[in-house]
């Protein structure tokens, strides 16, 4: 690959938490928790071949030392969610057959679309069988959808073998997201003379070749083998599509992506823009923010919190449900009006219905419609404000500023605290400290310097969170009457009080924007980022910086970005 | 459309095309299955393996005395009518779960803290996890799919069931992965065998037959067109093949495995005619109704031969036991919370009382399992082991003082609370508390259990080097 021009972002403002770039690899910056946690993971996958010094991962000219090679991504199935989209989109069925397979699992770094995690087995091959059978049958019916897209032929004039190859051809552009060659065409028609000879009708024969194509692997995983030439490297232009729409739809290319795809529009990158602001215009990008910004920000795991139930009785169904949908529309707010990409952690605004409305002590919102509400007040506004995140945050009973603050570093600054050390104690609940604010209790446990080292990181975030209860309610006294303390001092001796603050000193961190962006592209590719994606990523907030750094501004930039763009090496050693 | 030997071609497929894959860990270790002399009445040795999240504190759960005629501790009264068909199994470990560990080679793990994910990620490997967030996993292969691999050949179309109670996210756990945490079932070192939530349709899956009108010739027709179908997927597979990388490469393998496995059973003739398993059972809310149907289910495939190998997660570890009534009022607070006994003895009672019924749960599953006869006269329970468990000791006691400490008293992977139901066949002698001394490793155990069915291997895991001692009496 040649070597390119690398824009490299300014370096921001000294960040406040005391941690430089190096926080690409946190643990350097933290020598207290180099003995108890670094597992040695420095230095490994050093690039090969280049002479001198070996490059560093994390250092900070790393990135002008090497010239970064995009990865592969593993041939990656579609997941439970794209499976429903795709055959939705592709037969205008309603059914959602995948809801019944095997949940996929959400390791790889946080997401549920990581090719290398999501495997087959013999369950989910059984599903893909009952599936295909069902959805064949469907789509053979009277009035279906899909006989109207592609079994509109004329088999008393054309002749039935003439329409079975009209159809293989028209469905499999679709279903395999890329024209047929001639083998495969002929394939599929030998599939249904196959049937016919067997004694199959027409329809019967047609439906048996839409369940050979719903069940080959050419429909169920996204193929990414490269363009012919001249760059094996680069993506072929219909998988291009592909990767555009299970990126922003969860779903198959739509007939414009297709168009553009086969005209070789999708290499431009001025096209690109086109296409991405008409997709996240379209309604389909629902599936974005509900995948993307709902595993980012753990709302899945939200699903899941258990709030005490005696102490928290309030905390029903429709509260859950109500905080999970002010997350999403308040995110997707931010990205359709261009808001800066911290507008996130500092917002003048929500989306409220009645009930949230109540929960949060806001008055004058009606009814169980969500909308735009703007916020009068510093306490509320962003998402560590949010009871989806303030709930999942905290234990059943109580809050947990270390839970919070980790969360902060981990989902927000990427920079996840070390374990902490084998064999200590980590439950600060002990008798000793009976009757101690959970403040006190945290101080007592940070006299230990073996604790210190990370907690002094975690806990000043959760404290500066502290006037939400465990179920997101504002307050100013905890349950046993301890008036609140919202302040903290961060290690670089940077102090504040209450979350606006807070949000405030961790928007101008230089690893927020970082973050996010990071977070954007695992969720875009499928695959756990490497030391050398880094790169990739400093090049895309640094292209988003000279426009707006707004969020669609950095989906944009990634999209545009070569690693988007390349299918990687085939041969990547594992 | 030409039949196509695709048996050939998937081992070509392995070493072919200039390929070096990395045969998975199964197939270097598949294990002889003993051809001995067999009765025609001789209906084999079934395997289940039940697990409980969180541990369990085995103070009143573990008899005084050891072996048979034991007085029954007060954790295992609702056992009395079925004393004389478990084992109760004491001073057995394993090793890997912890967070440092020195292994037989001389290396040394210091892992950390994430005893939740080693707990049940190695608690039917018995292997170490590598410890990522990523997508780089690694386990090694699970007991109950050396079982599988080995015994598919009497029950070809469903060589084992992997069930669970629960969807949903179970979680990471301090550096681990979440597929750690949420899979007890492993295929191979990166695959957990996906699991099944739906009662519904693990029935299906297990009783779904044939149309009864349909004739013979027509059965055979549809076998062919189904037949069809498989055979394109393969040819589009082998079209991949040659264009893709060794680890996309090992993603195909996966589907050609399994595009195998659904050629066999749209071959075969369909459910059970001999056996009736009832009617299509319902999909409850209630998880304790849902485990009910479980073990319904499990006790059917077992008893219709359907299957011969069933692995369990009871419950997640953050669940809530509301129905347990602890003091006067029922558990309010989520399982891994109070695991911990921060609140001390009031919270260790909660867990004794989640632990208490967990041992009822036991012990339907074996009622049900007693209550078939089989053909050899015995019960289907005396021809099956059911390990019941978890892989922690939670029992929170140092010197006799209730301690709460993560990576300590709460969870310790030494003397894992170990339930065995059944006599597998004759091979174990129930009725009696076992009580091994330094660290008998649970892969000897799993040895031993799959000897009991007739699958010899030699070695399990990272300690297991051969059967245990005392099962047999």
């Amino acid at each position: 690959m040649e070597t390119r021009p690398r824009v490299v972002p300014p370096l921001a403002l000294p960040s406040a938490l005391g941690l430089s770039r190096l926080a690409l690899l946190p643990w350097l910056a933290w020598p207290l928790c180099l003995a108890a946690a670094c597992n040695g993971a420095i230095g490994d996958a050093a690039p090969a071949g280049s002479g001198g010094p070996t490059p560093i991962p994390g250092s900070p000219d790393y990135c002008q030392q090497i010239v970064a090679e995009p990865g592969h991504v593993t041939l990656r199935r579609l997941n439970r969610t794209e499976y429903n989209n795709t055959v939705q989109d592709l037969l205008g069925t309603t059914s959602a057959p995948a809801d019944v397979f095997p949940e996929d699992d959400e390791s790889g770094d946080g997401f549920d679309n990581n090719g290398a995690i999501l495997s087959l087995g013999d369950l989910l091959m059984e599903n893909y069988d009952a599936a295909a059978r069902s959805l064949s049958a469907e789509a053979l019916g009277a009035a279906s959808a899909a006989r109207g897209r592609y079994l509109d032929c004329d088999a008393g004039a054309l002749g039935e073998t003439a329409c079975a190859r009209d159809f293989v051809e028209r469905f499999g552009l679709r279903a395999y997201r890329r024209p047929l060659d001639a083998t495969e065409a002929d394939r599929l028609v030998a599939l249904y003379e196959n049937a016919r000879a067997e004694g199959e009708s027409h329809d019967e024969a047609i439906a048996l070749t839409m369940r050979g194509i719903l069940m080959s692997p050419k429909f169920i995983f996204r193929v990414e083998v490269g363009a012919e030439s001249p760059d094996v490297n680069r993506l072929g232009d219909y998988e291009l599509a592909s990767r555009l729409s299970y990126f922003l739809w969860q779903s198959m290319p739509d007939e414009e992506l297709l168009t553009q795809a086969g005209a070789g529009l999708l290499q431009d990158e001025e096209e690109l823009r086109v296409q991405v602001d008409r997709m996240l215009a379209d309604e389909k990008s629902d599936a974005f923010f509900l995948n993307f910004a709902g595993q980012w920000l753990q709302l899945r795991r939200f699903a899941y919190a258990t709030p005490n139930a005696e102490l928290f009785p309030e905390f029903d169904a429709a509260l859950r449900q109500a905080m999970t949908q002010e997350t999403l529309l308040f995110v997707r707010h931010v990205v359709e009006s261009n808001a800066p990409v911290s507008t996130l952690l500092r917002a003048d605004f929500t989306y409220l219905n009645e009930r949230l409305a109540d929960h949060y002590g806001i008055a004058g919102v009606t009814g169980p419609e969500f909308r735009y509400v703007a916020l009068d007040t510093a306490d509320r506004g962003g998402i560590l404000t949010q009871g989806s995140i303030l709930t999942t945050t905290s234990h059943p009973d109580t809050t947990s500023p270390v839970r919070r603050g980790e969360w902060v570093l981990d989902n927000l600054l990427c920079s996840p605290p070390p374990d902490p050390p084998a064999d200590v104690d980590t439950f600060i609940q002990s008798e000793e400290n009976a009757g101690l604010s959970l403040r006190a209790k945290l101080e007592r446990h940070r006299e230990d310097p073996a604790c210190a080292a990370c907690h002094d990181l975690m806990d000043p975030i959760g404290f500066g969170m502290e006037n939400f209860d465990p179920i997101g309610r504002f307050r100013t006294e905890d349950r046993d009457g301890n008036p609140i303390d919202s302040s903290g001092v961060l290690p670089d001796e940077t102090s504040f009080v209450g979350v606006a603050e807070l949000s405030g000193i961790l928007h101008q961190d230089e690893r927020y924007t970082t973050c996010v962006t990071e977070k954007v592209l695992t969720f875009a590719l499928g695959r756990s980022l490497g030391n050398e994606d880094r790169c990739f990523v400093e090049e895309i907030v640094g292209q988003a910086q000279v426009r707006d750094t707004s969020l669609r501004e950095i989906v944009t930039q990634v999209v545009l970005n070569e690693v988007f763009r390349s299918a990687g090496g085939r041969e990547e050693s594992p | 459309m030409k039949k196509k030997s695709w048996h050939l071609s998937r081992r070509l497929f392995l070493g072919g095309a200039g390929a070096t894959i990395a045969l998975p860990l199964f197939e270097s270790m598949i294990p002889t299955r003993r051809r001995v002399a067999r009765a025609a009445t001789d209906t084999g040795v079934r395997l289940a393996f039940i697990y409980v999240p969180n541990g369990m504190i085995r103070t009143n759960l573990m008899p005084t005395a050891v072996g048979a005629g034991y007085t029954l501790p007060s954790g295992l009264a609702s056992l009395a009518d079925l004393q004389d068909d478990f084992c109760v199994l004491s001073g057995i470990a394993n090793k890997v779960g912890g967070g440092s560990y020195t292994y037989p080679d001389g290396t040394t793990s210091s892992d950390g803290p994430g005893d939740h994910a080693r707990d049940t990620g190695t608690f039917l490997t018995a292997a170490r996890l590598k410890k990522t967030s990523g997508d780089d996993i690694r386990n090694g292969i699970s007991v109950d799919q050396v079982a599988a691999n080995a015994l598919r050949e009497f029950t070809p179309e469903l060589p084992s069931i992997e069930l669970a109670t629960k969807e949903g996210s179970y979680g990471g756990d301090s550096g681990y992965a979440p597929i750690y945490k949420s899979n007890i079932s492993w295929a191979s070192a990166t695959m957990p065998m996906p699991k099944a939530t739906n009662p519904q349709s693990v029935f299906d899956r297990l009783f779904a037959g044939i149309d009864p009108t349909a004739t013979a010739m027509e059965l055979e027709r549809r076998r062919r067109l189904d037949q069809s179908v498989l055979d394109y997927c393969i040819e589009d597979m082998h079209d991949l093949e040659r264009r893709l990388g060794t680890r996309d490469r090992e993603k195909l393998d996966e589907y050609l495995t399994s595009i195998e496995q659904l050629e066999v059973r749209l071959a075969a003739s369909g459910g059970g005619a001999s056996c009736d398993p009832g009617t299509r059972p319902g999909d409850p809310s209630d998880f304790r109704q849902k485990t009910d149907i479980f073990y319904d289910l499990i006790t059917m495939a077992f008893q219709c031969d359907r299957t011969r190998v069933a692995s369990m997660i009871l419950q997640k570890d953050n669940s809530v036991y509301d129905f347990v009534n602890v003091d006067g009022s029922n558990i309010s607070s989520a399982h891994h919370q109070i695991s911990h006994l921060d609140g001390g003895a009031a919270d260790a009672r909660k867990i004794m009382a989640i632990n208490e019924w967990q041992m009822q749960s036991f012990g339907s599953l074996l009622r049900k399992m007693q209550a078939v006869t089989e053909a050899d006269g015995a019960t289907l329970l005396d021809n099956s082991l059911i390990l019941f468990g978890g892989g922690m000791d939670a029992t929170g006691d140092r010197d006799g003082d209730l301690i709460s400490e993560a990576s300590g008293p709460v969870h310790r992977h030494t003397n894992m609370p170990l339930f065995l139901g059944g006599r597998g066949g004759g091979a174990v002698t129930s009725g009696r508390h076992i009580e091994w001394t330094g660290a008998e490793p649970v892969a000897d155990l799993y040895i031993s259990m799959l000897a009991a069915a007739g699958v010899d291997v030699d070695t399990f895991g990272v300690e297991g080097t051969g059967p245990i001692s005392q099962l047999a009496g």
